[in-house]
């Protein structure tokens, strides 16, 4: 698929903040910021660790595992991009390292339930960006 | 870290050192304009004419302003410095708060006028989201937006979803939110959805972002709000029983989501107990209630966080009636933000003043004496304000 033919919201992939979270998505990876000194994990990534207030942030790998801490349907698309993928589900996942992402939820929709294990997936959308999704383990 | 707030070195947020404000401070004039759609009239606009129409219930001119406090509009406009023009006189207080949802917006005339900064104060909300179709779906360029969660339905979904899922919390029980807002609405002429709508045919509307569907979300409109805040002492003087302010409080959860189950809005236990401690009242004093609402989680979770039903238990409880026409509790007797309009809670305290002044007409309720106005900035902020035509 071309960049030009994918119509739904694309992230700022050169962020200086995010950006490296989009570069690993890219190489399949599933990351969060870990604090160098006292070790809060932290996502989406900051300039400064919120716990301690030293700037020793840094992008590590995490757990591709989770469950789903809630979930919703979607039925009417805000966003033409969205609308030939109705009805769909987008879920809080909490992965086994604590930290909470938000993503698509693949799957069969009566298999969806808050607790339900789900392993992040890799969907390369365009040549430069990857999405990270969750489809039921 | 927790979500919850620590206190600094003189002890701990709403301790000791809470200051009396109760019955300093009065509303003395409430206006708006027309609902619904007002092509062709700015943000600012609708806000200099709700203030003359406030201006007018209070029997005062503007020149007898002396501070005014803006609400930005949904879409970030209505600053001060964009109302002035349009107001004709330059007032010695000017402030504008980002999303004043009327509760933080009577806390700073409140602070203003108790410090001497002013004495009479009007306090405004324009919006035109409706008329220039304002994008209020749009989403953000963050993970969560390339994955499809867009509109405030997302987030309060999510939060709903989980409250069914921890408490078993059904469909039915909180469409009691929707359906009772709806059986006031029919009595007020000014709310935009008047037309009947019982509890099965709220159940057989589809969802929208499940589990929510339409009727539970607010649609935006266009209008302007505006009240006159003054202090007891000249409230005597006008020609409406003043509404006093018995207590006000704030909690932030300005962490956002860096705080463990921000949709779950715990912070704002820290709101309410700064209330009941800073008042003396209990949920029990409260004649009418009023919970700013742009989805009807916001009013399932403040019920909870603010003590009236233990969290949790908001579901049965809805369903018994509480909150309906003839209820012990009437909640949004305006019709909320569901029926009424949006106007971002402005019109909940206004509505929350005609009761109290016994102009409420068909949904007066009969010996309202103290109500209560909760409302949020989504998971950001919470504040409430406890007002009362005694003091």
């Amino acid at each position: 698929m071309t960049a030009e033919a994918y119509n739904k919201p694309i992230p700022r992939l050169d962020d200086p903040v995010q950006g490296p979270f989009w570069a690993a998505a890219r190489e399949h990876r599933l990351t969060a910021q870990r604090c160098g000194d006292c070790g809060t994990l932290v996502f989406p990534g900051l300039e400064i660790c919120p716990a301690c207030w030293e700037r020793s942030l840094s992008w590590t790998d995490v757990s591709a595992e989770g469950s789903i801490w809630s979930y919703v349907v979607y039925h009417r698309a805000f966003h033409p991009g969205f609308a030939g993928e109705l009805p769909y589900v987008v879920a809080i996942v909490e992965n086994a390292d604590g930290v909470r992402y938000t993503g698509r939820v693949i799957g069969r929709r009566e298999d969806v339930t808050v607790g339900a294990k789900v392993r992040a997936v890799f969907a390369d959308e365009t040549p430069e960006f990857t999405l990270v999704k969750w489809e039921l383990a | 870290m927790s979500g919850v707030p620590g206190g600094g070195p003189g002890g701990g947020p709403g301790g000791p050192a809470d200051t009396d404000i109760r019955g300093k401070i009065a509303i003395v004039g409430v206006g708006h304009t027309p609902q619904g759609e007002l092509p062709g009239q700015s943000p600012e606009l609708n806000s200099v004419l709700a203030i003359k129409e406030a201006l007018k219930d209070a029997g005062i001119t503007r020149d007898q302003l002396d501070g005014l406090i803006t609400c930005k509009s949904v879409q970030g406009t209505n600053t001060d410095v964009s109302v002035g023009p349009l107001l004709g006189v330059n007032p010695r207080y000017a402030q504008t708060l980002d999303y004043g949802t009327c509760n933080f917006s009577l806390h700073l005339a409140v602070q203003a006028i108790l410090t001497g900064m002013a004495t009479t104060v009007a306090l405004c909300y324009g919006a035109n989201a409706r008329s220039i179709r304002f994008p209020f779906g749009a989403s953000a360029p963050t993970l969560a937006g390339a994955s499809g969660l867009m509109h405030i339905a997302g987030p309060a979904a999510m939060a709903l979803q989980r409250h069914k899922a921890m408490y078993g919390t059904t469909d039915e029980q909180f469409g009691w939110i929707a359906v009772s807002e709806r059986e006031w609405a029919r009595k007020n002429p000014i709310a935009l959805f008047r037309e009947p709508m019982s509890m099965s045919q709220y159940l057989d509307m589809p969802y929208m972002v499940e589990p929510l569907r339409r009727a539970d979300v607010t649609m935006l409109s266009d209008g302007g709000v505006s009240l006159i805040v003054t202090s007891a002492e000249r409230a005597v003087d006008y020609p409406n029983k003043p509404v006093y302010i018995l207590g006000m409080s704030e909690q932030s959860g300005i962490r956002g989501e860096y705080t463990p189950d921000y949709l779950n809005r715990a912070f704002l236990q820290g709101a309410a107990d700064q209330i009941w401690r800073a008042t003396g009242l209990t949920p029990a004093d409260i004649d009418a209630l009023y919970i700013q609402n742009p989805t009807a989680v916001w009013v399932l979770q403040m019920l909870e966080w603010y003590g009236f039903v233990p969290v949790g238990e908001a579901g049965p409880w809805l369903a018994e009636g509480h909150t309906r026409p003839g209820g012990d509790l009437p909640v949004n007797t305006n019709g909320g933000q569901l029926s009424e309009s949006y106007m971002w809670g402005w019109l909940h305290l206004v509505e929350a003043v005609r009761q109290l002044r016994g102009q409420a007409g068909e949904r007066q309720i009969s010996g309202a004496e103290i109500a209560m106005y909760c409302s949020t900035q989504v998971w950001l902020k919470g504040g409430a304000s406890i007002i009362s035509t005694h003091k």
